[in-house]
């Protein structure tokens, strides 16, 4: 019974947040917002960033905000000037397209936004 | 003995929590990681303007890699498979006639028809190649565009804004002030030192189709 009570602890204290981990994959970014653009098309937001940290480096650079997949935290003002956000990305995604003309076109960006929280 | 079960009770909520960044549903479709998943949309048909046989490369989310649809202005329709879910390749069937054709594709997921994002395509026996930028030079407050397929009134569309009826004599050349782009401003007053240095990235439109591609330049706003 105590074995029993030991291996439910352990799977409940080490499981759940290895879980949690596996849940947002990504690499971690923090930057400043200087100004955003709604992306017409995908229904995404393409967020420009100076200084943007995705190493101890600072760059500056676009990274992209899904409604439909990034996981928003406190407190919660993506894309809004003057504010600091902190989160995670996965490089490389195409997510933002914008009405131009007769179709769509792709904005480019750094990659997309897995999880995001803002300071304000 | 039961400790040495621990291991795999603990991955096994691994798998279980793993959302679905690659995104192949049971249906055959795949959504782009971003986009609304458990739906088709069409962004871009590329080219513009194509002959009846010509071959177009649609580009989207939640295409099947069994059965598409794709619809020629809701008339002719011709079938297709993706790949990778986001991009298709289609044959312009010859018997379409001359003209301009909303472009939708369908398939398990529904229909990509959205009043919100027009996607047409033109077809012509003389199709002209959308305008191209090769280069961009940035100074003081002016942008100068080098390519070619520059018409007499272009369209430009910028991550500053847009400007409609940049006129380009050459055909090959253009230029425009960074000033009087409709979101200049906005982007100004987020300055907060005494220069902001920013790559804009810039597509160019006019009645021959959009540049595929962005250009980006890099500029400085005083």
């Amino acid at each position: 019974m105590k074995r029993f009570i030991l291996v439910l602890f352990a799977v409940v204290t080490l499981g759940f947040p290895i879980a949690t981990f596996a849940q947002v994959p990504g690499s971690p970014f923090g930057g400043f917002v200087n100004f955003s653009i709604p992306c017409t098309c995908s229904g995404t937001l393409w967020v420009y960033f100076t200084p943007l940290y995705l190493s101890n480096v600072p760059i500056t650079g676009p990274l992209v905000y899904s409604p439909f997949s990034t996981i928003l935290f406190a407190q919660y003002a993506i894309g809004v000037p003057s504010t600091w956000e902190l989160g995670g990305y996965i490089p490389g995604v195409q997510a933002c397209w914008i009405v131009c003309g007769p179709a769509c076109c792709p904005l480019p960006s750094l990659g997309l936004m897995t999880k995001v929280g803002t300071g304000l | 003995m039961r400790l040495r079960i621990l291991p795999f009770l603990i991955f096994a909520f691994v798998p279980l929590s793993i959302p679905s960044f690659a995104l192949p549903s049971s249906k055959n479709t795949i959504s782009i990681p971003g986009m609304l998943s458990n739906k088709v949309v069409l962004f871009q048909a590329f080219p513009y303007e194509v002959k009846p046989g010509g071959s177009l490369n649609l580009s989207g989310s939640g295409f099947s890699t069994k059965s598409n649809t794709v619809s020629f202005g809701g008339g002719i329709k011709v079938e297709a498979t993706s790949t990778n879910g986001f991009n298709l390749k289609v044959m312009v069937p010859n018997t379409l006639s001359e003209g301009t054709y909303k472009l939708s594709v369908s398939n398990i997921l529904g229909s990509s028809e959205n009043p919100n994002i027009p996607v047409s395509v033109k077809i012509t026996s003389n199709p002209i190649s959308e305008p191209i930028i090769t280069s961009a030079i940035f100074n003081i407050d002016t942008i100068t565009l080098k390519g070619k397929g520059f018409t007499s009134t272009n369209g430009l569309i910028t991550t500053m804004g847009n400007l409609n009826g940049a006129i380009s004599t050459t055909g090959t050349e253009l230029s425009f002030k960074v000033s009087d782009l409709s979101d200049y401003l906005k982007v100004k007053n987020t300055k907060k030192t005494a220069s902001l240095s920013l790559p804009i990235w810039i597509f160019i439109q006019n009645e021959h189709g959009v540049s595929k591609t962005a250009y980006s330049v890099n500029i400085k706003i005083q």
